[in-house]
Order: C-alpha cells, then sequence, then structure tokens
C-alpha cells in the first residue's frame, strides 16, 4: 500500500472521530436539556431566559 | 491524587459535564472539517490509482473509517453502559444515547459503501458471510438500542435497558474485527460470477 493511500485513510479516521466526539458532545447537551429542563440550574441557563 | 479523581468525578454531573460539552464541541467540530478536507483531497487527488482495483479502490477512504467508527463508538457505548451500571450516573445513560445515532449512521455507512465497491469488485452487492453479516447486526443493534430506549417514558430505565442491549450486543464487535482480518474469503468468486468481475481476490490469497 502507497504511503499516501494509508494517510489519507488515517487522515479520513481521525476526522471521523472528530465528528464523532463533536457530533455527540452536542446532542448530549440536547439530551441534559431536555431530562433536567424541571431543575433550577436549567432555568438559570442564558439560553433558557430568551 | 484524590484531588484528581475529585475533578474528574465533577464532571459525571448534568450540571457540569454541559457547559464542558459547550466549550469543547466547537473544537472537535472545526478540526474534524480541516482533518476532513484535508483527508478528502489526498484521498481524492494525491493518492495514486490502484493497479488491480482502478479508481474504485477510493471508496476505502470513507468505508474503512466508517467500519472502524461502527465498531468503536459500540466499545464506547457499552463503555458507558458499563460504568452507568456500576455506578449509577445519570450522565452515562445519557452519553450512551447521544452516540447511538452516530454509530448507525457509521453501520449504515459501511454497509452502503461496501456494497458500492462490492458489486463492481465481486460482482454482489451483498453476500451472506461473516464480515457482511456481523456488520448488519451491528447496524441492527444500534437502531435496536435507539428504539428500545425510545419505547420506554421514563430515562432512568430506558438507560439500563439500553445499557444491557449495549453490553450484550459488544460480543459482535470482535466478531466483526477477527472476521475481516481472516483474510478475504475465496470462496465467495464462484458464488457470485460476472463477466464485469475483475480480478479479486488476487489469486495468491492466503484463505484459498
Amino acid at each position: 500500500m502507497a504511503a499516501t493511500m494509508l494517510w489519507g485513510m488515517l487522515i479520513m479516521a481521525l476526522a471521523f472521530w472528530m465528528y464523532s466526539i463533536a457530533i455527540a458532545l452536542y446532542r448530549v447537551r440536547a439530551i441534559i436539556l431536555e431530562r433536567e429542563r424541571h431543575t433550577a440550574w436549567v432555568a438559570e441557563l442564558p439560553e433558557m431566559q430568551r | 491524587m484524590s484531588q484528581r479523581l475529585v475533578n474528574w468525578f465533577k464532571f459525571a454531573s448534568p450540571a457540569s459535564f454541559y457547559p464542558l460539552a459547550g466549550k469543547m464541541w466547537p473544537w472537535f467540530a472545526a478540526i474534524g472539517t480541516v482533518l476532513a478536507a484535508a483527508g478528502l483531497w489526498i484521498s481524492f487527488f494525491v493518492a495514486p490509482t490502484d493497479f488491480q482495483q482502478g479508481e474504485g479502490y477510493r471508496i476505502i477512504f470513507i468505508h474503512v473509517p466508517a467500519s472502524w467508527m461502527s465498531m468503536f463508538i459500540y466499545c464506547v457505548m457499552a463503555f458507558w453502559a458499563a460504568i452507568g451500571i456500576t455506578f449509577n450516573t445519570r450522565l452515562s445513560g445519557m452519553m450512551s444515547s447521544a452516540l447511538a445515532p452516530t454509530g448507525a449512521l457509521f453501520a449504515f455507512l459501511s454497509l452502503w459503501t461496501g456494497a458500492l465497491w462490492g458489486k463492481p469488485m465481486w460482482g454482489a452487492w451483498w453476500v451472506w458471510d461473516a464480515r457482511l453479516t456481523s456488520e448488519l447486526i451491528l447496524f441492527f443493534l444500534y437502531i435496536g438500542y435507539i428504539a428500545l430506549t425510545a419505547a420506554i417514558d421514563d430515562p432512568r430505565r430506558a438507560d439500563k435497558a439500553g445499557a444491557i442491549i449495549s453490553l450484550v450486543g459488544v460480543v459482535n464487535v470482535p466478531i466483526i474485527y477477527f472476521s475481516v482480518s481472516g483474510g478475504t474469503p475465496c470462496t465467495r468468486a464462484p458464488r457470485c460470477p460476472s463477466p464485469r468481475r475483475r480480478p479479486w481476490p488476487p489469486p495468491c490469497c492466503g484463505a484459498c
């Protein structure tokens, strides 16, 4: 296998990792807001004041 | 040492993790975008044409990372499930729920790109061999996890039920891994004859 083939695949794997982490963090924030919506700390969040 | 442990456990609380996640996700998204642009550029413009498979091999730049991620994300889900069952932390179930759709996406992408590659190279979109079937089972496990957790109204009970699916289903991951690393099954070729089939796998394949 040519080195550029391997590098292309490894960089794409890293990109998929970063995407997965980013989207998981974004989604977990939404889940936290949904499940904790009745708590005081969520009510005090700036994004909930709008 | 104990101070470090206390700091880590602090983020098991949703109230502490929420702002941290808000700070981190844009960085990961930005790095992922840059890496994807670089990876696609190398994949399509820098990497040479394969001497056996021609340009069709370039689908591996999507297919292989997607397959890796589909397996890895399931292992992470099982890790969070184990943490949730052991320590009864609320965030663990939320992390598993947040990861499942991404894992399902990668499993589907792996199956789809595998079929797109398989048709010109093997002459068949799909064959019922160990690697394809075990990846399909992984996709069904993701779908089952999502359906089960969505079907239970109480989030804590849903997390516990989902954790059992995650922990039982993780057995499938080494099956996929070893079915892939075990070599290309040469028995596939006679089952799917096609005049357009290219010489793949090569005659010197170790599994023959």
